[in-house]
């Protein structure tokens, strides 16, 4: 039994979430989402809980496999910086989204509308398979979930302000977050 | 395996159901539903779906730490969100003549939904109160 919060893995995934409902919340109206604060916060929230779950000090049970956890492990985290490292430079990904930012459409762009999203989901899979972290694994659909909805509410506001060039690009490539499929 | 692993395995088994179940429910277009004078929209929808996603993992948070709490507020989350919206669903479903749309949308994996939140229901009250 775990009992300090700080060592609760299913704690910092609560906190995760906590700061994905706060990531979601920028798509709103709220005047918040121009505070570079609260952009920092909730960026913090989302990546420290599900990477704090993981660790050796969150008691849960850890899996082996053969030995080879971090080999295996390292292929998902190898694949977001493949994916993950030119929309992360190149992209404003942390601010809400504005005409003048323009549409990339191109590279990965050209494969699935949301590439860091999918990022989002490699690397905590790939640090939960390399700490042998069984909780880590099994909560991979939820981030999986908690992105899908930061993604349709992101959506909402991109074809707020790109309009039909927006929903062509939807039509164009149908993958949101896993290439080819609309979820 | 003693109770309060069943139980942490039981509520994971009933997270994914949830996922799951949202899932369908966005992709047969749950934000359209009209209740009366009440119009769902998506961004009260999307909160909506964060925010039972959030309460889930506290009361498993509180179930881990073997706090009470976190059982009687599993056992209002799979009674609720599990049990009863399954109910729902069928009625609508039936009412749209088998169609899955409106309180039907999301009726097919409401189907398992319900199977496992009632399995962690009955070992939630089982834990609860010892016969």
């Amino acid at each position: 039994m775990t009992e300090h919060f700080y060592a609760n893995p299913f704690f910092w995934a609560m906190v995760s979430m906590l700061g994905m409902v706060g990531a979601t919340s920028l798509f709103s109206e709220h005047k918040l989402r121009h505070s570079l604060w609260f952009v920092t916060i909730v960026l913090l929230l989302v990546t420290a809980g599900r990477f704090i779950l993981v660790l050796p000090f969150c008691p849960q049970p850890r899996f082996d496999l053969f030995g080879l956890n971090a080999i295996i492990g390292a292929v998902p985290l190898l694949l977001t910086l493949i994916i993950g490292a030119k929309p992360f430079f190149t992209v404003k990904w942390w601010a809400p989204p504005k005409k003048s930012m323009g549409l990339k459409t191109t590279g990965i762009y050209g494969v699935v509308r949301h590439p860091i999203y999918l990022c989002e989901l490699l690397w905590p899979l790939g640090l939960a398979v390399v700490f042998g972290s069984t909780y880590g694994v099994a909560l991979t659909p939820v981030w999986w979930l908690a992105f899908l909805i930061h993604a349709i509410a992101e959506e909402g506001a991109l074809e707020q302000e790109l309009g039909d060039e927006y929903r062509q690009y939807e039509k164009k490539v149908r993958g949101r977050i896993i290439p080819g499929l609309p979820i | 395996m003693d109770n309060q692993q069943t139980i942490i395995l039981l509520y994971i088994l009933f997270i994914w159901c949830v996922v799951l179940h949202t899932f369908e429910e966005i992709a047969q277009g749950a934000f359209e539903i009209k209740i009366g004078p009440i119009k769902a929209s998506k961004g009260k929808y999307l909160l909506g779906a964060s925010a039972i996603t959030t309460v889930n993992l506290s009361t498993l948070a509180l179930i881990v730490v073997g706090n009470k709490i976190g059982l009687y507020l599993g056992l209002f989350t799979s009674s609720v969100i599990g049990v009863l919206q399954a109910l729902v669903h069928s009625y609508g479903f039936f009412k749209e003549g088998g169609k899955a749309r409106n309180y039907g949308a999301g009726f097919y994996s409401s189907i398992p939904l319900s199977i496992a939140s009632l399995v962690l229901l009955l070992n939630i009250v089982k834990v609860l109160w010892p016969s």
